[in-house]
């Protein structure tokens, strides 16, 4: 990361962003270059196709793409969310972290409106718990259970991961239990369960086949 | 206290089963999950959980058991447990390989330290703990 901080330092350098040994943005130094000439938003552009947005953060210019975002954020667990996020890989990050992740950039040169406009651009889903909370609430549901299946369903795309949750909402969901107890420490966290979500229903039934 | 069930998902149908959060002496923050198992005579944890508990089984003899179908070598040690603000000291044993989604609470480890009112047409469990 270190690497995508030092290029934030100097907005005329147009070499190419690395985290982790791969590019992820590119600084186009102080002038944009509108390749296709559909500006959205002043200093936002889409570029050949909705993959890649040039987009100007805390007066740098960056070539951002999605497939490149999704590698470099996989790697990293999502913080713990406030309201805002959106969704890389199937998890809900903090715009702010994701796009500081891309860019190198303090999180305090930005918005949390800004890094979600992007994003958006870019082709994630973003949205607000408290958007989801309420929606859960109204949205009729025919499954089994105290919450109708609605705790299933939110579970579902953590198949075969480690979770923590607080009420119905996953806190975090990693590939080993390790990861999951260093997040909580890390972020001073303390969840109400933490489990193996199954990948196999044998898993849940608590036999296992021959 | 009440607890509700917890819906897992499943492939061809979902899972809801009768589990409570228990935190295990070392891991405050995260409460393991764990099925209510009249089945079982003894607690039944994942090996991990004593590992990042620190909870030391140098001395605990080692079990091969047989459980709901696999294998999986046991050790066994008593381990401060708590559901709730009720807390009790009873034997854990920590098996490795453990595949399961939760772990087991069993009748010495467990259910001799607890009523438990069971009502799954409402998807609750009611835990007392029980006067010495």
């Amino acid at each position: 990361m270190d690497n995508i901080s030092s290029l934030s330092r100097d907005p005329n350098d147009s070499t190419p962003a690395f985290c982790h040994g791969e590019p992820v943005a590119r600084c186009r130094g102080s002038r944009i270059v509108n390749l296709v000439g559909l500006q959205r938003r002043p200093g936002e552009y889409i570029l050949e196709n909705m993959n890649q947005v040039q987009a100007t953060i805390a007066h740098h210019d960056f070539v951002l793409e999605s497939r490149a975002i999704e590698r470099t954020v996989g790697r990293v667990l999502p913080e713990p969310l406030t309201d805002h996020f959106v969704v890389v890989g199937g998890r809900r990050y903090p715009p702010k972290q994701v796009i500081s992740l891309v860019t190198g950039l303090d999180r305090a040169d930005f918005t949390t409106h800004h890094a979600r406009r992007v994003l958006r651009r870019l082709g994630f889903v973003v949205g607000r718990r408290s958007d989801t909370d309420q929606a859960r609430q109204v949205s009729a549901s025919r499954g089994r259970g105290p919450h109708k299946g609605h705790e299933a369903d939110l579970l579902r795309t953590h198949a075969g991961q480690w979770v923590a949750q607080r009420g119905l909402e996953v806190l975090v969901a990693a590939d080993t239990p390790q990861e999951v107890l260093s997040w909580l420490e890390r972020h001073d966290e303390r969840a109400d369960a933490m489990f193996l979500v199954p990948a196999e229903e044998w898993q849940a039934e608590g036999i296992s086949p021959h | 206290m009440r607890f509700a069930f917890k819906e897992l998902p499943g492939t061809s149908e979902d899972f809801v089963r009768p589990v409570v959060p228990v935190v295990v002496e070392g891991l405050p923050r995260a409460p393991q999950l764990c099925l209510l198992d009249t089945g079982s005579l003894q607690n039944r944890f994942g090996l991990w959980v004593a590992q990042a508990a620190g909870i030391d089984l140098e001395f605990a003899p080692a079990q091969t058991l047989a459980l709901g179908g696999f294998q999986t070598i046991a050790r066994t040690v008593p381990v401060r447990l708590a559901v709730g603000d009720a807390a009790w000291e009873a034997p854990v044993s920590f098996c490795d390989p453990w595949p399961l989604s939760f772990h087991l609470l069993g009748q010495e480890g467990f259910f001799r330290w607890f009523r438990v009112t069971i009502r799954a047409a409402r998807y609750t469990m009611d835990l007392v703990l029980e006067q010495k």
